[in-house]
């Protein structure tokens, strides 16, 4: 199982564009180990002979949706959540240098 | 005899000539080159890959969304049953190996045209693995003749596109009409030596996907994407340190780029420097290679199943259960392109060069095929006037085969008037002119007005011989002091005199009698 550490805490925040400072990065940590500790009382577990599992339900997906009659929502419900908008586009703040 | 093709070539990006001989000689001293490509093909479906939103290139911004594309909470994906199928007979096509069982995947990474921070695709278990193609490599003013190779396909798997980003001075603009965009991603091992073979299995590529309509390869609309992995090394040297040039928009483009790389990797590992593991972008219009971003530190992009997609399984063989059913799809394969050029070869009885020209160019085969359906043609002759004759009329009107249509009747009209000797190929070439110049008569009218039809009688072309001869005694006395090479120009004098009417293989006999008195 992967080592949590606070570097990799940040290095993961940084991943997700969040700038996390060390106090919120400690208590990150000590959640993450809180829940790490409690899996691994699953590693405890024989598995021996059983496969990995993609999905935990034994379902085949039969329903695909058919090609046709294309949909769509308006502008103003696309925009529910959208942060700032100018004109028709999701306004943002500049995501590169 | 194919000048006219050899544009393609002229304008891209080309190494210099002692690179050239450094790549391609075969001393161990010498530079190889590995190139790899990775294809985003868009499936040719009318709503995206896992919502009902609309796939049109052309709608105004932000109108092709659905919740699902803009990551609504509580929304769910539901999977589109064509890319299934669209995905199952490329990979027949490819001749991959379909998995019964493939799955979904969620890819991490945070950007703004992708609103729920991440890409539903399927790294782990795709939809097929370990294809493989082969095809023919021809550039005309590149290669002198023809060469089959093969590449290997290592997966293909389904995925959505992810939406435009435009920035400004101070912000940044998000549309997501191409968010979830159905997408094939194609992944080819690294077996290409250079980019003209790059742009070979392109075209082949291509004329598959729109052979079996699972992608419209409009390019010039993103809906087929190409990056480039090259490396160099020396032989017997271990593999070089690989770059990748993201996102080349056009055929040309992937030549040029993988040719400027293996130019760019050479001469600084020549001058003693080391190449760098990076992103890099094709600059169409300085014709350059330029560097976007490292990437020395691998991106962890916390690949997880995705948890609201089963796993998609597929009826083939013994297994008649499934989403969609392989042995169905396999039985619905159209012809395909290394089909129709042996079939064009064995049929027709043309040559490689042709059979290739005529597969690669759809218009070209639909001519030459249209043209064969209610007359018995020559083969080589109809393909001989599409390649010269036809092709050097666009090049002069500097237009595209696609660009134009060109009744198959007429077509065939004209090459069986050919055929029976009633017109000659410079005339043909004439009709032709006036036809795409949008002169609306069959070709048989426009003969007549024109007062075209070719001269056979056996008199009018001695007549037409001897004054040629008497009007041009210098070079008559240069061809009877044994300079026989001039015998072209007199024939050509003939052809002029006779504004192209005469019939040259009876003037080629008739003129080497006279002249021989």
């Amino acid at each position: 199982m992967i080592k949590v550490t606070k570097e990799l805490i940040k290095e993961l925040a940084e991943d997700i564009m969040l700038e996390i400072s060390d106090e919120e990065a400690e208590k990150v940590y000590q959640t993450e180990e809180k829940i790490r500790n409690e899996f691994l009382k699953v590693t405890n577990m024989n598995v021996d002979g059983i496969d990995p599992m993609h999905y935990p339900f034994d379902v085949v997906n039969t329903h695909l949706r058919e090609d046709e009659n294309p949909v769509t929502i308006t502008k103003e419900q696309m925009m529910i959540n959208a942060p700032s908008k100018d004109k028709d586009y999701v306004l943002i703040k500049k995501v590169v240098k | 005899m194919l000048k006219n093709l050899c544009r393609h070539v002229s304008k891209d990006y080309y190494p210099s000539l002692e690179l050239r001989r450094s790549i391609t000689n075969k001393s161990d001293n010498k530079w190889t080159s590995v190139v790899g490509l990775e294809v985003h093909a868009q499936i040719n479906t009318v709503s995206k890959l896992f919502s009902g939103a609309p796939t049109n290139f052309s709608s105004p911004v932000n109108t092709n969304v659905s919740f699902f594309d803009c990551s609504i909470p509580g929304t769910l994906p539901v999977l589109n049953e064509k890319c299934v199928e669209y995905g199952v007979l490329t990979a027949l096509a490819l001749n991959c190996r379909v998995n019964p069982v493939s799955t979904f995947d969620r890819k991490h990474y945070f950007y703004a045209d992708i609103p729920s921070g991440y890409q539903i695709t399927q790294q782990r278990h795709p939809l097929a693995n370990d294809g493989k193609l082969e095809f023919q490599v021809f550039t005309p003013g590149f290669h002198k003749t023809p060469y089959r190779t093969q590449v290997r396909i290592k997966q293909l798997q389904l995925e959505q596109d992810s939406g435009k980003t435009l920035h400004d001075v101070d912000r940044s603009l998000v549309d997501l009409n191409r968010a979830g965009v159905p997408l094939m991603e194609l992944v080819f091992e690294p077996d290409l030596k250079d980019g003209e073979e790059a742009a070979a299995l392109l075209k082949e590529l291509i004329t598959i996907l729109q052979r079996i309509g699972t992608c419209s390869c409009k390019m010039e609309e993103g809906a087929l994407r190409v990056d480039a992995n090259v490396s160099v090394h020396k032989k017997g040297d271990p593999l070089g340190v690989r770059t990748e040039t993201k996102n080349i928009g056009s055929v040309r483009g992937v030549a040029g780029a993988i040719r400027y790389e293996i130019d760019r990797q050479i001469k600084i590992k020549e001058s003693g420097g080391e190449i760098e593991n990076e992103t890099r972008a094709w600059d169409a219009v300085n014709k350059t290679t330029v560097a976007m971003r490292d990437k020395e530190r691998q991106q962890d992009y916390r690949y997880m199943p995705e948890p609201n997609l089963p796993p998609l399984h597929l009826a083939m063989g013994p297994v008649e259960h499934g989403c969609v059913n392989v042995d169905d799809l396999r039985k619905s394969l159209p012809e395909l392109p290394e089909e129709t050029r042996s079939r064009l070869r064995d049929d027709f009885g043309l040559n490689l060069e042709q059979s290739i020209i005529l597969v690669n160019e759809k218009s070209f085969l639909e001519l030459f095929e249209g043209a064969c359906r209610s007359r018995k043609l020559q083969g080589k002759l109809l393909a001989n006037l599409l390649i010269n004759e036809y092709t050097n009329v666009l090049h002069k009107m500097d237009l595209e085969p696609s660009q134009v249509t060109f009744d198959s009747e007429y077509f065939g009209e004209i090459v069986e008037l050919v055929q029976t000797g009633q017109i000659s190929r410079n005339i043909a070439k004439l009709v032709l002119d006036e036809i795409i110049h949008g002169n609306h008569k069959n070709p048989l009218q426009i003969i007549k007005e024109n007062n075209w039809m070719q001269i056979t009688d056996e008199n009018e072309l001695i007549k037409l011989c001897q004054n040629v001869i008497e009007e041009n005694e210098k070079i008559v006395t240069q061809y009877k002091s044994g300079k026989t090479k001039v015998f072209k120009a007199l024939l050509g004098l003939v052809a002029t005199k006779s504004k192209q009417r005469a019939n040259m293989a009876k003037c080629d006999r008739i003129l080497k009698e006279l002249l021989s008195k």
